[in-house]
């Protein structure tokens, strides 16, 4: 049981050809040219003292207590901010430098609160370890000199307090707010004695524009900024090394215990995704594992209008079993089905699709992947061969074009958009194509060359119009498309997209981007260097959204951007193991690996581990699910861990469908929305109890391993086991990495994985096979798995969703950084202080037309249905196009999306609904628009 | 018709010239005189301030201390032709106090219009820059280095090796950036020659920009200085209309152009990482070294960062030869300084002199010594970051190893000088206290330990624990002295332990003299 | 919007989609979408309603579909 603190070798590790010997304090070590004598000796075992110099930030050379003697040279220099060359000889325990350090910490120490005994950062302070190291023994200049004891503490932060009697003004807070976070919120205000570190323009950190990522409070060498958990609790004892629930980037963390509670959760710097940084979600936003809204005992009711009864496991699964059996005899065996989650472990997930396939009969299975990336599956896995993004996140290091497609990753994946916006820094250039100005395309030191603020609905036209330039102007790698795709296929796609009506100029007036625009931005993504695609839900959840991925493989081969580092199409995935499930086959027509289920030889090798005959043709989607389920065919539902109520279009349809069902069972922590329609409600485990496996966006398989036992007392692969062997199909495993072991002998991609290879690798990409035994971070790379590429020609097919008099505005949805998707978790921390609500940000000509203020009620209207918010009067947005978020339940943003899809996998058009916004002005209005009070409002 | 020069310089104008030169116009227009009124540069006399200049047939005549009540006496006493009056001083031209120097940067300083091209051109002006555009830029640097030219701001680093290191080091974009923040108490120099004839400067920036292969430079201008701003900025223009600055320099198809930023009332801009910073918008903190700014200064690129008076001595340089600047001086101080005497002393002024003049004959034979006559007790060279020199030492040679090795140091050429009523222990707390107001605060030695050296000399005055504050006070010397970022907190030592060494009998109840080997450590 | 509804209108997009290729090629790339990805109750209730408001390659896939 012990705390595992990473070695922090002072300055970053520097790539270099070549290599330099140096001998510090007698010993020998080789390092890259250009490596600090500091961080050369840390690798040497001869760790030098230092303050103001941490490895994830770049030398400072502002305490002086890291001074070295070099031989041959005058003077006592910074050894962060000296490069060591070859053959140096340094000392660093020389009696001068030793002096020195103890002057620099003497002068410390007379202006520092000598409370060491009671300050929240006792045992972990390194000016305290400092004072240990240099052998302070008195402090000559007293404590009665200047100081700055009477500093006031800032504590508007939720999650951690600003004490500025402790800093020692190395300004670690404000580097890593500026270099790894980006955001530039800190300063240090006034000179000399007086600096002060200062968010904002003197605001406190609250009101500033800080995004409370915690990198500052990591950064932080004394108790200066310091997490309230800690200064309540205490000192952690133990770590336990698990991921991040919350959202596709997958950050690892060292979740620091005492005894079974969580202390305080901090980036692990070895983590292959995050690298030492987080969010404020992944940081500080797990208190929801254990609210007192969790349910940890079964519950039954034998209709949704009972209320519930507390039931035991045996009770719940008998139950459960029963129904379901009783309703397949009445309706038949397609009746019943189910879906998975995609917060829920791969092992978790493999466990209830095999449930479906073999103890339901039938392949009645889906996920949340359908309402967020399947067309990315789609599109991809038609174009090269793999239904998942080509690159690793650290590929954005080498990328000198970024074109970043209807995401917007500083909200949704904070730590990937930090690295990119370094990368930004360093001069790469943006491409932004969204109907909103995001923050990326003006930030701190960051500004997109182009902004291509297109109207909601027409991706394909802006991609066709993009590489009908590069076509037409002749600028595709002809070379790379030589050697790589399919000719034929190239041939037609080329001849498809010169058409005239292919053109900037021509698809001008619908997309509403200027043609100019347009082809300056292709001209600089083909000849830019390498071009590299980001893309998210901006670009999936249309009607056109298969159609736009292929657009965008079609774009990225054209230019011969994929299977190598810096290029690539990435789509960022939205949930911590959205990629997980699908991998795991929770699609109706696919086994686990993506094989088509009437696929005979790979479903043989199924049918012969599990014992069962499978299904060959494909099952239900959701959207099928539900209009089944009103048609009065589909009757018995299984729901793990997903808030369809809430966060699927058209609310009053799910609600029918739900409504319909003779069994729901819901497998969650809390009572949410879905749950208003169950009949039996099986709880769940929150991430800190789990013991399997996340992954991430980038193919990585991650561990979870769990800091507590579960407070269900079952974990959900025993539950979901239980309920097969009740219904027939007997389902038993002693740990969840035998479930991952079954996983690895079914699929070739994963068939390398193992939790003991996870152990010792720390997390792998997949494939992860004898082809590649320790996992492949970059796609494609000599050739697309399914050979050659595929261009596949994307006819712009506008979708029926148009404004007209009756609902004259679009719609179109987004997530902000501190709530994350339907807010279970996020309502359920400290986070509502920054987003307590949902609000519907409108153009300032929009809202004077119908006289709406900043802040003021408004009911939204789609021919769906209606609800009500508040307003944000903003520019962001283009005249004619509203915006909301969807994390609050009351908001009941669905209730006005619509039935429209993609066309090739259902995906919802979320991204684009007809709309009408008025104000509302009387209380009674509210009180109509919001009639269906939703089950776990005011609830955070 | 008769010209009359009248200094614009704002040292002049602050002691009345403005309204001597309104006087002199007014008054002549009442007699009918023919009087045309120059605003020249100052001559750097500034005991004599302000100084007319009649221009008569024998030369220029000069009238010291001139008041504007004075004006219609002088010239009903033939003022105009150069009568004899108390005021009179002969012959500018002739007096010692400028025979005996050598003018090579100030020599049209005081004797211009600073906004003339004509009269640039008629003393010199452009030789060196219509030389440099013959050459190559590897030639002019190889001048600059053969010069033994060094940097006048105070670190003294050879000029040719740095203009060297900027040409040799590839990159698109490369800057030239003038140090004009002359923050050193008792200096002026660079703001006389800012104010008394920029074009010497803009042409040897330009100068620099060809050589190094820059087509923009920024000249860096302490805010603290309104009038050099307004008129150097006025003598950009006139230089760009004129086709010596800008898009096409002279013909020769090359660009290179210039801009003024303003500073903002802090020393440590003086620093020139602190000033490169300051010129990005960013808060002036040091930068660390490695990388030098010749290599990725300005906005990442290689920059070329010197003081005004070492680009001002350049196109002497490619004019004369640099075998003409090199022959003068001594040791490896080559070519001339120049020197500004300040604080208590009878004659202040600018004494531009080959390096090796002794501190004593520019104290006392161009000083005069004392203005009130005292002895002279202390010299303080090279700024308030810079050692007292005791009488004993004032034979030292203007040189900059010679200074070092006195533990002294020469700096940008300021020469203050304080008689015996001066209080050295209060001297000492203030280069401490200055220190801290300056210090940028980005280092513990300089941050705290400035704020720290008050209180403890403080203690030391209240005479609490004097020996123990001493010998903290020395080990606070020596940290600052080796641990600092930078020369601020690292020179900052320097005068304090000059107080220590050579006035100990100012140190309060101090046991014996503290030598440099002398103290506990 | 009724089931058969639904189905047509998404049989319609398939095809809409398909545009690229000719009648013949976008018939039955739009058939082998059906067949890929809906359940075979669905491909039924497809084939048990009348063409109504089938778009012509539509239609010829649903004849496509029929064997």
């Amino acid at each position: 049981m012990t705390l595992l603190k990473e070695q922090d070798f002072g300055t970053p590790a520097v790539a270099s050809d070549r290599e330099v010997t140096v001998n510090i304090d007698g010993h020998d070590v080789t390092v890259p040219e250009g490596t600090s004598i500091m961080r050369a000796a840390g690798l040497a075992g001869c760790e030098v003292p230092k303050l103001c110099a941490t490895d994830s930030l770049k030398a400072f050379g502002s305490c002086r207590l890291c001074v070295v003697e070099v031989e041959g040279r005058k003077g006592t220099p910074a050894s962060c901010t000296t490069p060591v060359a070859d053959g140096m000889v340094v000392n660093t325990q020389s009696e001068k430098v030793a002096k020195l350090r103890r002057g620099v910490m003497e002068l410390y120490i007379s202006d520092h609160p000598l409370d060491c005994l009671t300050c929240p950062a006792n045992g972990d302070c390194e000016l305290q370890d400092m004072a240990g190291v240099v052998g302070l023994r008195d402090v000559r200049y007293g404590y009665s000199g200047e100081n700055h004891f009477d500093e006031p503490k800032d504590e508007s932060n939720p999650y951690f307090t600003f004490d500025p009697t402790k800093c020692i003004s190395c300004s670690r807070c404000v580097r890593a707010c500026d270099e790894v976070q980006g955001t530039f919120a800190l300063t240090i205000a006034g000179r000399g004695f007086d600096s002060k570190v200062t968010a904002g323009a003197g605001e406190s950190f609250l009101e500033s524009e800080c995004v409370s990522c915690g990198a500052c409070v990591q950064a932080c060498p004394t108790s200066t900024l310091q997490e309230k958990s800690v200064i309540e609790i205490g000192m952690p004892r133990r770590t336990v090394l698990t991921t991040c629930a919350y959202c596709g980037v997958g950050c690892t963390f060292k979740a620091e215990l005492a005894g079974d509670q969580v202390v305080r959760m901090v980036p692990y710097k070895d983590g292959g995704a995050n690298e030492g940084h987080s969010c404020v979600k992944g940081r500080f936003a797990w208190g929801y594992a254990t609210h007192k809204d969790r349910i940890t005992t079964p519950l039954l009711r034998e209709s949704i209008t009972d209320p519930w009864r507390e039931a035991t496991w045996e009770e719940a699964i008998e139950f459960s079993a029963r129904r379901l059996k009783e309703i397949q005899a009445k309706y038949g065996v397609d009746s019943i089905g189910g879906i998975t989650s995609s917060r829920c472990t791969n092992e978790e997930v493999f466990v209830v699709q095999k449930m479906i396939r073999t103890a339901f009969g039938n392949n009645n299975v889906d996920t949340c992947a359908r309402v967020c990336h399947s067309p990315t599956g789609y599109g991809l896995s038609q174009t090269f061969g793999t239904s998942a993004g080509t690159q690793d996140f650290v590929s954005v290091e080498s990328s000198d074009v970024i074109l970043l497609i209807g995401a917007n990753p500083t909200a949704a994946h904070p730590v990937f958009a930090s690295r990119m916006k370094q990368r930004l820094r360093q001069g790469a250039k943006l491409i932004v194509i969204d109907p909103r100005r995001i923050d990326l395309v003006r930030s701190p030191h960051v500004q997109a060359s182009h902004h291509l603020q297109l109207q909601p609905g027409t991706n394909v036209a802006v991609v066709n119009a993009l590489a009908h330039v590069v076509v037409t102007e002749d600028l595709v790698d002809h070379k790379y498309v030589a050697e790589r795709c399919d000719p034929a296929d190239f041939a037609m796609w080329a001849e498809f997209i010169s058409r005239p009506e292919n053109s900037p100029e021509q698809l001008e007036a619908a997309t509403g981007v200027p043609a100019a625009e347009v082809r300056a931005a292709a001209r600089l993504f083909a000849t830019g260097g390498n071009g590299a695609i980001y893309y998210g839900l901006g670009v999936t959840e249309h009607s056109q959204g298969s159609t736009m991925v292929m657009g965008m493989a079609n774009l990225a081969m054209a230019t011969g951007n994929i299977g190598r580092v810096g290029v690539g199409v990435n789509p960022l995935r939205g949930q911590n193991n959205v990629q997980g499930a699908c991998d795991m086959g929770s699609f109706p027509h696919e086994l686990p690996g993506y094989r088509h289920v009437s696929d005979d030889a790979v479903r043989e090798t199924f049918e012969s581990i599990w014992g069962r005959e499978l299904v060959s043709e494909p099952g239900l989607r959701i959207p099928n699910m539900f209009d089944a389920a009103v048609a009065g065919r589909f009757k018995g539902m299984f729901v793990q861990g997903e808030d369809i109520a809430q966060s699927d279009p058209n609310t009053s349809h799910v609600q029918a469908a739900l409504g319909s069902l003779e069994l729901l069972i819901v497998q969650d922590l809390f009572i949410n929305e879905t749950a208003a329609f169950a009949h039996v409600f099986l709880p769940g485990t929150s991430f800190l109890e789990k013991d399997g496996t996340f992954t991430n966006a980038e193919r990585r398989i991650n561990r979870v391993r769990p800091v507590m036992s579960p407070r269900n007392g079952k974990q959900e692969w025993q539950v979901v086991s239980e309920l097969a062997s009740a219904l027939g199909y007997p389902m038993h495993y002693d740990q969840s990495s035998q479930i991952m072991d079954e996983i690895a002998a079914l699929t070739p991609t994963f068939a390398g994985v193992s939790f003991k290879l996870l152990d010792e690798l720390g997390s792998v990409q997949w494939p992860c096979n004898a082809a590649a035994p320790e996992g492949t971070p970059i796609m494609h790379v000599n050739k697309f798995v399914r050979g050659l590429g595929r261009f596949i020609p994307t006819p712009y097919v506008p979708t029926d969703e148009r404004a007209n008099r009756k609902f004259p505005l679009i719609l179109t949805t987004g997530r902000i950084l501190s709530q994350y998707n339907v807010g279970a978790q996020t309502r359920r921390t400290a986070n509502v202080v920054w987003h307590s609500e949902d609000l519907l940000e409108l153009h300032p000509h929009d809202a004077e037309e119908r006289g709406i203020a900043d802040g003021a009620w408004v009911n939204i209207a789609s021919r769906a249905g209606e609800t009500a918010m508040r307003a944000r009067v903003t520019d962001r947005l283009p005249v004619g196009v509203v915006y909301t978020t969807f994390h609050h339940p009351i908001s009941g943003a669905n209730v006005v999306t619509t039935d429209n899809s993609d066309w090739a996998t259902n995906c919802p058009e979320y991204k684009v609904t007809a709309v009408q916004v008025r104000p509302v002005t009387a209380p009674a209005d509210v009180a109509a628009a919001l009639s269906s009070e939703p089950v776990s409002a005011g609830i955070g | 018709m008769t010209v009359v020069y009248v200094p614009g310089d704002s040292g002049a104008r602050s002691v009345g010239a403005d309204a001597v030169a309104n006087a002199l116009v007014a008054k002549a227009a009442e007699r009918g005189l023919d009087v045309t009124v120059i605003r020249n540069g100052s001559r750097g006399m500034l005991w004599l301030e302000p100084l007319v200049e009649v221009v008569t047939e024998a030369g220029r005549v000069g009238y010291g201390s001139v008041a504007a009540a004075e004006i219609d006496e002088l010239l009903a006493a033939g003022m105009l032709v150069g009568a004899a009056s108390p005021n009179c001083i002969g012959i500018v031209d002739e007096l010692d106090w400028l025979t005996k120097q050598e003018r090579f940067t100030f020599a049209r300083v005081g004797v211009t219009d600073p906004l003339s091209l004509a009269d640039y051109e008629a003393h010199g002006g452009l030789v060196g820059l219509r030389r440099a555009i013959e050459l190559t830029p590897t030639e002019v640097v190889a001048a600059v280095l053969e010069s033994g030219l060094r940097g006048r701001g105070g670190a003294g680093f050879p000029a040719g090796i740095k203009w060297r290191t900027v040409l040799e080091t590839e990159s698109p974009t490369k800057f030239v950036v003038i140090n004009a923040d002359e923050g050193d108490s008792g200096t002026y120099a660079d703001r006389m020659l800012l104010e008394g004839d920029p074009f010497l400067l803009i042409e040897g920036c330009v100068i620099a920009g060809l050589s190094v292969r820059a087509e923009f430079g920024f000249v860096y201008i302490r805010s603290e200085y309104p009038d050099a701003i307004a008129t150097f900025n006025r003598a950009l223009d006139v230089a760009r209309a004129a086709g010596w600055l800008g898009a096409d320099i002279l013909g020769s198809g090359r660009a290179f152009d210039l801009e003024v930023r303003v500073g903002a009332g802090a020393y440590i801009c003086g620093e020139e990482t602190s000033l490169l910073e300051s010129i990005e918008g960013r808060r002036p903190v040091v930068r660390s070294k490695p990388p030098l700014p010749a290599i990725e200064g300005l906005f990442g690129q290689p920059t070329l960062v010197n003081n005004v008076l070492t680009v001002a001595a350049v196109p002497f340089v490619l004019a004369n030869g640099a075998a003409a600047y090199q022959e003068l001086g001594m040791g490896r101080s080559r070519g001339t300084q120049v020197f500004q005497l300040a604080g208590n002393v009878a004659r202040p002024g600018i004494v531009e002199l080959a390096f090796g003049v002794s501190v004593d004959e520019l104290v006392n034979t161009f000083g005069g010594g004392t203005r009130t006559g005292r002895p002279v007790h202390a010299v303080q060279v090279g700024g308030p970051l810079g050692a007292y020199l005791p009488v004993e030492q004032l034979s030292l040679p203007m040189d900059y190893e010679a200074l070092l090795a006195a533990g002294a140091m020469l700096g940008h050429g300021g020469i203050v000088v304080f008689d015996d009523g001066a209080d050295m222990w209060a001297q000492a707390r203030f280069a401490m206290s200055f220190c801290a107001a300056e210090s940028c605060g980005k280092c513990t030695p300089c941050r705290i330990g400035a704020v720290r050296g008050v209180e403890v000399i403080d203690r030391i005055s209240q005479g609490t624990d004097v020996a123990a504050n001493l010998v903290l006070l020395e080990d606070l010397c020596e940290l600052m002295t080796d641990g600092s970022l930078c020369a601020l907190g690292g020179l900052t030592p320097l005068p304090v332990r000059s107080v220590l060494r050579h006035f100990s009998s100012a140190v309060p109840a101090s046991p014996t003299p503290v030598g440099p080997s002398g103290g506990s450590r | 919007m009724s089931d058969t509804q639904a189905l047509v209108r998404m049989l319609n997009q398939i095809a809409a989609n398909h545009s690229y290729l000719d009648a013949a090629g976008a018939a039955q790339a739009t058939a082998a979408h059906v067949v890929r990805f809906w359940t075979p109750q669905m491909r039924a209730d497809l084939q048990a309603d009348s063409r109504e408001g089938l778009s012509p390659i539509a239609a010829v896939a649903a004849d496509l579909l029929a064997n």
